[in-house]
């Protein structure tokens, strides 16, 4: 299957270098632009907080004796709201070669479920048909055997046996799914979905790109900052690269 | 899952592993280009020098890629040891014709491996050349055609404007056509060599050779120095060197001069001193191996000769083999062609009949009598039109059977047939008849076999087979008929249609057994009415019998007296009806009732 790139980050050249070159050599620089990042970037961290429900969208979802493969996403409302945040470290390159340099992220376990639940299947994962399994056995006393069982199972299927469940699961947790992603003009086929959901995306869609566009003057600002000091202290036998 | 749930604000393209190698792979590529083209931005005369070099480089390896391709080809037909002479051959063709041997080995090839013949090559190829030299037609496709012409596709010859039409170079031999076209090109060849373009060819073969000379050479020689064997090699090699000289010779001006000399000092220096003064030059140390002499199995003149004139035979034989093939393939054409003739015939032939109506054999004896009582010429006329008619739809079946039957002479006897009947049938539909013509049609009709004396002896023989048979049929007329009162049927005994057996079915036809179940049952529905007229009859009979009587309609106290019944003079057998005091006639009714119903439930009385 084709996979799909989320939508293309703002590029910016030499920000890693700029962002080492000022904690080597300008600290003071780096730590005022990281403040300036902060301010830009925590209004709508906390607006995307604010989407996170107090309270369990489901009343057993935040029952912390669940067992199995929900036992690790059992529902928190501060655990959920203290996952979103913002980092402004270079991330690792992903697969086409881009290093992340700020971001805005749902962490959390529970706040990613509640964040994207429903943003591919809005009426929930379809049920697979039931098949019925056999599974060879070998039992002590009456030897060979076989256990059958009726299941619908499968990747990309609902695993339940309810058949609405996740119909019903979507339904429960409420709130609105929103697209952030702004589609360029000209652009044909299928957007992409990755950027659809309902706290950071939702606050992300509403800030309109003014946290973007914010976000990169700061940089921007850093760098002619930094080049003015680097101008000031040349005389001292400093040399700075990057481009 | 919850890594992925973020948004990107701003993002760097560092790129990947290989990315970067490819990002310095490129930069070091630019960076040599530059180099390189700064070096040879600096004076022409070097850059023509180094495409001199590469063509010649290239030159020797497609000349060197040529003699290979045609060495393996001689190889393959078994005589390999007969590649010297054929590299002689080309090298004196070239000089002869003033043809280069990078298109000499190619067309001879070809005719070679068309042919299988050595002979058969040099002469087509000598042909070849002097028909190029005559139409203009560049020597690789006058060779083409000429081995395909060889093999009978002779549709490409045309274009040597032999006078011969399409249809004649098809039916023509190969030699017969080569022989036109030779006649017509006679002394163009050389003609040719008297001309400048002909001098122009001898510099162009002397100056190629020259590059293909040069570049072995220089292959050869820079390819050691590069560290390889490739003519990518020494192309780089000879580069570098030029580059270098070019910088030398701007600053002393005397490149022009200096480049060839050099060249040739390089070439006529021992390998072993260049390598060294070469390898100095780049820093290596560059040693040349001694090339190995190849050792290579001699064959015998017997043997050679032996093989030489076993790829003649083979080469004759498949000749052979192909003009047999040819002939077959003739022969069918024109077999083909007769049934084509014949199939037109025939569909001449059903457009003026109606197929599925006429019925020859019937409508001939038909005909036949038609003739006997016609007594007019007009009548005449019309049953010579039908006989014609028939004729030709029994030469059509004729026709019919031949085709599939694939006899030439049969299909051809059959179309003559044909074609005669329908041109009789024409004449009588066109009204513009002879009386000798409807005679000779109508004599068509007698049964010649008729007078046979077999056919008279089975003929008086059926006819006294009829006689037996119509004697048995007044004997049996003549006889009594048995009565009804006596068979109890009405049948006359022996008077019945036997059931066909199942042997006599079994070879009947259809027709005739569905005729004999008609037969039968008019046979049976006659002898049903016959019995129904002699019931009626008895009928009438017991009526009269009764009227006679007296007491028909009505109770009469004799009646149920006499024999049989019983004592009394009342009654036989008196049926006592107790109804009860008063005789209500309904319960006497109902009690006759009770008692016939309990006759009928005995099984005693039956009612019709």
């Amino acid at each position: 299957m084709k996979r799909r790139r989320p939508a293309m980050p703002a590029s910016v050249k030499g920000g890693v270098e700029l962002r080492k070159a000022l904690r080597e050599f300008t600290p003071d620089l780096a730590k005022e632009t990281q403040k300036e990042l902060g301010k830009i970037l925590k209004p709508i961290t906390a607006k995307a907080r604010g989407f996170i429900p107090s309270t369990a969208p489901l009343s057993g979802w935040a029952n912390s004796n669940q067992k199995g493969s929900w036992s690790n996403r059992v529902w928190s409302s501060a655990d959920a709201k203290r996952g979103i945040g913002y980092k402004t470290t270079p991330s690792k390159p992903n697969r086409s070669g881009f290093r992340s340099l700020v971001r805005i992220q749902n962490a959390s376990v529970s706040g990613a479920i509640y964040e994207t639940a429903g943003r591919k299947n809005p009426q929930g994962r379809p049920q697979a048909k039931m098949r019925e399994v056999v599974i060879p056995t070998r039992r002590l006393d009456t030897g060979v055997g076989e256990e059958r069982y009726m299941t619908s199972t499968g990747k990309g299927y609902g695993k339940s046996n309810n058949p609405y469940a996740g119909q019903q699961f979507i339904d429960a947790l409420g709130g609105q799914i929103t697209n952030a992603y702004v589609r360029k003009e000209g652009a044909v086929g299928r957007s992409s979905q990755k950027m659809k959901g309902r706290a950071i995306f939702r606050a992300f869609a509403e800030d309109q790109g003014r946290t973007t566009a914010a976000v990169i003057k700061a940089i921007e600002n850093s760098k002619t900052n930094f080049e003015k000091v680097v101008a000031k202290g040349s005389g001292s036998g400093l040399s700075v690269g990057g481009r | 899952m919850a890594a992925d749930v973020k948004i990107d604000i701003a993002a760097e393209f560092t790129g990947k592993k290989a990315f970067k190698q490819a990002d310095t792979a490129t930069q070091k590529l630019t960076s040599n280009v530059k180099k390189l083209a700064g070096a040879v931005g600096l004076a022409y005369g070097t850059s023509a020098i180094i495409a001199y070099g590469k063509a010649s480089v290239k030159a020797f390896a497609a000349d060197e890629a040529a003699a290979r391709r045609l060495t393996t080809a001689v190889e393959n037909l078994g005589i390999g040891f007969a590649n010297p002479q054929i590299a002689d051959y080309i090298a004196n063709l070239e000089k002869s014709a003033a043809v280069a041997d990078d298109v000499l080995r190619p067309a001879f090839q070809g005719l070679l491996t068309t042919t299988g013949s050595l002979i058969q090559s040099q002469k087509l190829l000598n042909d070849a050349i002097t028909i190029s030299r005559a139409s203009g037609v560049d020597l690789a496709t006058v060779t083409e055609d000429l081995g395909k012409g060889y093999v009978g596709i002779t549709r490409g010859l045309i274009k040597y404007n032999t006078g011969l039409t399409r249809a004649e170079l098809t039916s023509k031999s190969f030699n017969e056509i080569l022989g036109v076209i030779l006649k017509r090109s006679a002394g163009a060849a050389e003609d040719y060599l008297d001309t400048t373009a002909y001098k122009f060819d001898v510099l162009s073969v002397a100056t190629s050779n020259a590059a293909e000379i040069i570049g072995g050479g220089l292959v050869d020689a820079f390819a050691l120095v590069g560290g390889g064997t490739d003519a990518s090699d020494a192309a780089y090699v000879i580069e570098s060197i030029a580059t270098a000289l070019a910088n030398v010779s701007r600053q002393a001006g005397r490149t022009i001069g200096v480049i060839p000399t050099l060249i040739q000092n390089l070439k006529n220096l021992p390998r072993n001193i260049f390598s060294g003064f070469a390898g100095a030059q780049i820093g290596r140390n560059v040693v040349i191996p001694q090339k190995k002499e190849e050792v290579k199995l001699t064959l015998t003149q017997k043997k050679q000769e032996e093989l030489m004139a076993k790829l003649e035979k083979d080469a004759i034989k498949r000749e052979k083999e192909r003009l047999a093939l040819l002939n077959k393939q003739n022969t069918a054409k024109k077999l083909q062609g007769v049934i084509d003739k014949a199939n037109l015939a025939l569909g001449k032939a059903s457009d003026v009949f109606d197929m599925d109506k006429i019925q020859i054999a019937a409508a001939l004896t038909s005909q036949a009598d038609a003739l006997g009582k016609a007594t007019s010429s007009a009548q005449q006329l019309q049953v010579a039109n039908d006989v014609a008619r028939l004729n030709v739809k029994k030469s059509i079946l004729a026709l019919e059977d031949a085709i599939a039957s694939k006899d030439e002479a049969a299909i051809i006897a059959a179309t003559n047939k044909l074609n005669a009947d329908l041109k009789s049938l024409s004449a009588l539909t066109g009204q513009s008849v002879k009386l000798t013509n409807i005679k000779s049609i109508l004599d068509t009709l007698k049964p010649v076999d008729l007078i046979s004396q077999k056919n008279l002896d089975d003929a008086l023989a059926k006819i006294r087979e009829m006689l037996a048979l119509l004697a048995s049929a007044t004997g049996q007329s003549t006889a009594g008929v048995p009565k009804s009162g006596s068979l109890g049927s009405g049948i006359p005994a022996g008077d019945y249609i036997e059931p066909v057996s199942k042997a006599v079915a079994a070879q009947a036809s259809i027709a005739a057994i569905l005729e004999y179940a008609d037969a039968a049952a008019a046979r049976a529905n006659a002898f049903a009415d016959l019995l129904d007229m002699q019931n009626y009859a008895d009928f009438l009979s017991l009526i009269e019998f009764q009227r006679s009587v007296g007491d028909f309609g009505g109770y009469s106290p004799s009646m149920n007296t006499g024999r049989g019944y019983g004592a009394s003079g009342s009654s036989g057998n008196t049926i006592i009806i107790n109804a009860g005091v008063g005789s209500d006639p309904n319960a006497i009714a109902e009690a006759l009732d009770q008692y016939l119903q309990g006759a009928i439930d005995r099984g005693t009385l039956r009612v019709r």
